[in-house]
């Protein structure tokens, strides 16, 4: 590792590669390993509750509470009932007491019922979805701002990206957890208060109850590890089946489809990677049944056992019918609640399963905290020298390396070409100078200072970009545009004027609704499908909607025709002239309109210098030059026609 | 997803179609459980009688009038009856978790089948059809699959309903009346609320969709993470929060209003169904102390009863209603498999000449007013090298899109070898090779990659090797851990995913290696190529396309060196036709355009 003369402690870059450590090494198995530990399912758990609780005290106080106050109605029923049960048998045998005797207890006795079944029907259902608008949309929030932190070129590494892709999909863990929490300590509470119940009743039969009870929830901890399906190979095999479904509807791919009548191939494998989803998921059914049936079956056998030493302490004289009666009903009233255990625990579980996940992804990737942030730079260093770079490596695989020993320096007003063959790195380069993605030895500076040392969004307040892989979002056609300068989204002037300068106004006209119309289909489908060259326009308007003192193009007018390829460097060179540039193309002929012209080769600086002085060095760039040259009229000003025919 | 009413003969013979279709996915050991399910209605009034005379029999142990053993017998009845209710319960748990999978795959089936079958122009959203495969896919297809079930269930119980109704009737007919009475509202919101449902649906999935894809976005982990680039640089990220919070807000927002107001009505009507209840278990208290000898068992049958007689109506009710309001979803997710097919020839005819002829051929895009093709007529012949130049919007790729049948011309004919297009579909396609400009990147092997462009031949792997080699790809491939078996792709075991310009090499192997066809079609080869990629496609050029007719779109205009024609498109037509000489004497847009980007090769 090497020094790193940036006056910063070592330690500071220690902790950063420890992060990186962190998150290479983790494997999936580590990851399956930690959801049999107890352990982490508690500390999932605490982290989880904590988490509701800030998301919303409320929600969670008012149900807790709600479950737990209804939870013991059922109880307070029985003994209405038992006192019913009572009267009547007294009357039966002795022909004592009167019917408006028992009609203060039947009414009670409807009361309570009442309100019983009001929470039958509140909870569940609803208890899920009011959490879900909570709590469900509280982790996304927290999901979204943590993502935030996550260095980009460690998330496009596959292990992580899955990783990461797990965890963001598995919104729902929270609500699963309280909301089955909450079912499960109310059944919890409502057996309880039965058992107390019990306990006047016959305390043979109370500690019959406790002990079942005890078994059932040790055996669903038991067995959730073993009947639950591991999230992270059925979300790969999930994403592959839903890859395949949308071949044949989408784009280009529909049309080969058709042209080459590979739906049937295609089916094939959405077949192929379907069935081993429906496989786990009916393993997983089979285990819950089975977990499901053994507590029902095994309860009512307890019921039988119980209520048959109650018969026989009836006959002895030992125990009225009354008693007897309220302990069936006792009895049948816990094998609602137990029923209902299984599922509410086997949930919950599953939610704590997706929090440890979380949890164990989000709390190993650390954030600087708010002193850190404070004490970093907010202002460059270096005025003269924006983009520089020494020896600077790079890869986004180890031992595989993309950058090798880079070293130059791009000043200010200096418009600057990158040139070099597919895979040279061009892309990685700009990367790597505007601070996506980190160095792997050498040093990359901005404006004198190294990326990290710089506050978060300085630097991309400074540069305005286009990427070659840039992403045109779903969003409206203006707002697609004025992204590029997020403060002025709404400005259509400047919206359209930028969008002269890319090349894009006439879309406004082209599109039913203009700058209104929708970019894409995701999920609006009256959306506009833009073409490559379209949508390139776009993106170019979106870096000139920025406007900033830096800029940097890469490839802008690959997809374009020549007259609106010129155009578009046209403008380029007319507006941001003066200012700091670097464009990349390959097309090679425009890096005359840079200053100085950087050519990268195999991952190495080989050439720098003007166009002139290149072409007199006849070197790579001569080379390129003269390759795309070749097929060109002399009589139209090229340098001639070659090659054979 | 109109708001048709739907005639009653028509809702008759979509439940049937659904029924059919349900039936076949649920499978055997489904339907026997459910057969069993008629069974296992009886009972709950089984259990009731049961419970009664048990109820009866302890009091008379506690008298001395009955014996210990026969009371033991029927406690033991009763559990039995218990086990059986609550085996049952979990195999039709169980079964209806299977069913349910069987029913999502194969809805999923069915819209593949349907999305690469139907016509090209539905997928451009034409008659609304995507918005509809959305619907259907979320909610008409589930109905559908699952008709069968529901079905069932509502004659089920309508057993158990029946059973109940007996039973208690044998106390007193009053109570029954009573307890049905009350269950009325129930029944009656519970079809309004259906429909409310519907409509909600169909309005607030969009919205709903919406906030999945802005957290989506604002995450990166779609598409593996490319909208992050965009979010973290160009610093949209509150910007892009805030919307999802509003659109989450405001999609909440409506669920819960209509949430809210559903689950107050429902709890009035539980109320009004629980005061009958009470008044009902008034009636039965009032009789035993009325007449003794109806002995205490009644109080606990009308107890037990009195409730599951409630839910079970509710159940019955409720269950016919939606089946019957479901059929709206039905009928939407049968229009989507009754949507056009593309007409296939069964005997394509092989071409030997595949002259191309364009006659007066017009073409608009569905929804849009504007012509992309306009009257355009063109001839060219087997073997013919040309180039189709023009800007974007010019209508290019409509042309190719024509020709390969993916789209219908709105006027004018195509034919392709004398005969035409429309009718000789698949024999058409089987002649053109096409590389579309975005071309797929299949999640495969890099031989499936290339084979998947012909399916009519067996893999041949020389064959293979051959097409790959005269692209250029089978150096890299080569290079590849496991060479051609090398799973590539953003998905892939490795993270493999090709570079632009290696992914463009196979494409072009896709194309050569379809070699039963006689027109080739190229859009944009060489966009993601490097200079000397380029320089060397240019150069394999006519050994790559042989005798071939060749169809080239690029921006590049350095290709016209090595094709004998332009065309050159412009708002739909085709303004220049000629060799690269003819159109530089006519020093048109061509060759305005060829100036423009031949300026930049000056070497000064």
């Amino acid at each position: 590792m090497r020094e790193m003369s940036t006056g910063f402690p070592v330690s500071l870059h220690s902790i950063l590669d420890t992060r990186t450590e962190f998150l290479c090494t983790v494997h999936i198995q580590d990851m399956e390993a930690s959801q049999k530990g107890t352990g982490n399912k508690i500390k999932a758990a605490a982290w989880g509750i904590k988490l509701a609780w800030k998301i919303d005290k409320r929600m969670l106080l008012f149900w807790v509470t709600l479950g737990i106050g209804l939870a013991v109605l059922p109880a307070v029923a029985l003994a209405f009932n038992r006192n019913i049960i009572a009267h009547l048998l007294a009357f039966l045998t002795t022909g004592a007491g009167r019917f408006s005797d028992t009609v203060p207890d039947l009414v009670a006795l409807g009361l309570i019922l009442t309100v019983s079944g009001l929470s039958a029907r509140l909870s569940d259902d609803l208890l899920y979805m009011m959490m879900f608008d909570s709590y469900y949309l509280g982790l996304e929030e927290t999901m979204m701002d943590s993502a935030q932190e996550i260095e980009l070129n460690e998330l496009l590494k596959k292990e992580v990206g899955d990783r990461y892709y797990a965890v963001i999909s598995r919104c729902g863990s929270l609500t699963d957890l309280t909301s089955s929490g909450c079912a499960l300590l109310s059944k919890l509470v409502s057996i309880g208060s039965l058992m107390a119940v019990a306990l006047t009743a016959s305390i043979a039969v109370f500690f019959a109850a406790l002990a079942y009870v005890t078994l059932v929830l040790w055996l669903n901890h038991a067995l959730s590890g073993r009947i639950r399906v591991v999230w992270s190979e059925i979300r790969e095999h999930l994403r592959r089946a839903e890859y395949f479904e949308k071949l044949a509807q989408d784009g280009d791919t529909a049309k080969e489809t058709r042209v080459f009548e590979s739906a049937e191939k295609i089916k094939e494998h959405w077949q192929n990677a379907y069935r081993r989803v429906e496989e786990m998921r009916l393993r997983q059914d089979a285990g819950y049944a089975r977990l499901g049936l053994f507590t029902n079956a095994g309860f009512y056998l307890f019921l039988a056992v119980a209520v048959g030493f109650c018969v026989f302490r009836v006959a002895s004289g030992a125990m009225g019918p009354d008693t007897l009666l309220v302990v069936f009903m006792l009895c049948t009233g816990m094998a609602a609640s137990i029923g209902g255990i299984a599922r509410s625990y086997q949930r919950m579980d599953y939610g704590l399963y997706g929090l440890d996940i979380q949890r164990r992804f989000l709390d190993g990737a650390p954030r600087p905290g708010a002193e850190e942030e404070a004490g970093k730079a907010e202002e460059g260093l270096d005025g003269e020298n924006v983009f520089s770079a020494k020896d600077l490596c790079f890869s986004y695989r180890k031992g595989i390396p993309v950058l090798k020993n880079l070293t130059f320096r791009i000043r200010r007003g200096e418009t600057v070409a990158l040139v070099g063959a597919n895979g040279s790195g061009k892309t990685t380069l700009i990367k790597v100078l505007l601070g996506l993605f980190r160095p792997e030895s050498g040093e990359a500076r901005f404006q004198g200072r190294p990326h990290a040392d710089y506050r978060r969004g300085y630097i991309s307040s400074r540069v305005g970009s286009f990427f070659q892989d840039f992403y045109l979002f779903h969003f409206t056609l203006g707002e697609n545009v004025g992204i590029g300068d997020v403060g002025h989204v709404g400005d259509e002037g400047r919206i359209l004027s930028a969008m002269e300068k890319g090349g894009a106004r006439a879309l406004v006209d082209r599109l039913p609704r203009g700058l209104q119309n929708m970019l894409g289909r995701q999920v609006y489908k009256e959306g506009a499908l833009l073409s490559g060259g379209e949508g390139q326009r776009v993106g170019v308007s979106r870096a000139h909607m920025s406007d900033k003192e830096i800029m940097v193009f890469d490839e802008p007018a690959s997809m374009l025709d020549p007259i609106a390829e010129m155009e578009q460097f046209r403008h380029i060179r007319e507006r941001f002239g003066g200012r700091t540039v670097i464009l990349v193309s390959h097309r090679i002929a425009f890096a005359r309109l840079a200053d100085r012209i950087l050519v990268l080769a195999g991952g190495e600086l080989v050439e720098d210098g003007s166009h002139g002085e290149l072409m007199e060095r006849d070197g790579v760039y001569a080379k390129f030059f003269r390759e795309q040259a070749q097929w060109y009229d002399a009589a139209a000003g090229g340098a001639g026609r070659g090659g054979s025919v | 997803m109109k708001e048709e009413r739907i005639g009653f003969r028509q809702s008759l013979r979509i439940a049937g179609r659904a029924l059919a279709v349900s039936c076949r996915t649920m499978g055997g050991r489904s339907l026997a459980v459910s057969a069993v399910g008629f069974l296992a209605a009886f009972l709950p009034a089984w259990i009731s009688t049961v419970l009664a005379r048990f109820t009866d029999q302890v009091k008379g142990l506690s008298q001395g009038e009955a014996a210990v053993g026969g009371t033991l017998l029927t406690l033991g009845t009763l559990t039995l009856l218990f086990l059986a209710q609550a085996a049952y319960g979990a195999a039709q748990g169980y079964f209806g978790e299977l069913n349910t999978q069987r029913t999502v795959k194969y809805i999923k089936r069915t819209i593949i089948d349907c999305t690469s079958r139907v016509q090209y122009r539905y997928l451009d959203n034409e008659a609304d059809f995507r918005n509809r495969l959305l619907f259907a896919e979320q909610e008409g297809g589930i109905r559908v699959a699952e008709s069968m079930q529901q079905v069932l269930l509502v004659l089920q119980n309508l057993v158990a309903f029946g059973s109940l109704v007996t039973v208690l009737f044998g106390v007193s007919p009053w109570m029954v009346l009573a307890l049905l009475l009350a269950c009325v509202p129930s029944v009656v919101l519970s079809q309004l609320q259906k429909d409310e449902e519907y409509k909600e649906k169909t309005k607030g999935m969009k919205e709903g969709a919406m906030s999945v894809h802005l957290f989506y976005i604002c995450a990166g982990a779609n598409e593996r993470c490319r909208s992050l680039l965009d979010v973290r640089f160009g610093g949209i990220f509150p910007w892009v929060k805030r919307k999802w919070r509003s659109v989450s807000d405001g999609y909440l927002e409506k669920k819960n209003a209509m949430t809210r107001r559903h689950v107050l009505c429902n709890c009035l009507a539980d109320i009004l169904r629980n005061v009958f209840y009470v008044g009902v278990l008034l009636l039965a208290v009032r009789r035993i102390y009325q007449d003794p000898s109806v002995g205490l068992g009644v109080f606990m049958l009308v107890f037990t009863l009195s409730g599951q007689l409630q839910a079970t109506t509710t159940k019955l009710f409720v269950g016919a209603a939606r089946f019957f309001g479901d059929i709206r979803f039905m009928k939407d997710f049968f229009a989507l498999e009754d949507t056009p097919r593309e007409a296939l020839e069964d005997h394509p005819r092989t071409f030997d000449r595949a002259d191309i002829v364009f006659d007066h051929v017009s073409f608009a895009y569905p929804g849009s007013e504007r012509l992309a093709l306009d009257d355009l007529s063109i001839r060219i012949a087997q073997g013919e090298k040309v180039a189709i130049v023009g800007e974007n919007g010019s209508g290019k790729s409509t042309f190719i899109n024509l020709l390969s049948g993916i789209h219908e011309a709105t006027e004018g004919r195509i034919t392709m070898g004398g005969f035409d297009i429309r009718g000789n579909l698949r024999a058409v396609r089987r002649a053109i090779s096409v590389v579309f400009q975005s071309f797929g990147r299949y999640e495969t092997t890099i031989r499936e990659n290339i084979t998947i462009a012909d399916g009519t031949k067996p893999v041949v792997e020389e064959r293979l090797r051959e097409c790959a080699r005269s692209t250029g790809a089978l150096d890299f491939i080569e290079k590849q851990p496991k060479g051609f078996d090398e799973e590539v792709g953003t998905f892939s075991e490795t993270g493999n995913d090709l570079s632009g310009g290696q992914w463009q090499k196979i494409a072009m192997t896709r194309a050569v290696y379809r070699d039963g066809a006689r027109v080739m079609v190229l859009d944009e080869p060489t966009a993601a190529l490097d200079p000397l990629a380029e320089a060397a496609l240019y150069r394999d050029f006519s050994r790559l396309t042989g005798d071939r007719t060749t169809l080239l779109i690029s921006h590049r205009l350095g290709i016209t060196s090595v094709v004998d024609r332009v065309l050159v498109f412009d708002n739909g037509r085709i303004v220049e036709d000629g060799s690269h000489q003819d159109l530089m004497r006519i020093d048109g847009l061509y060759a305005k355009m060829y100036r423009a980007q031949a300026q930049w090769y000056v070497e000064k």
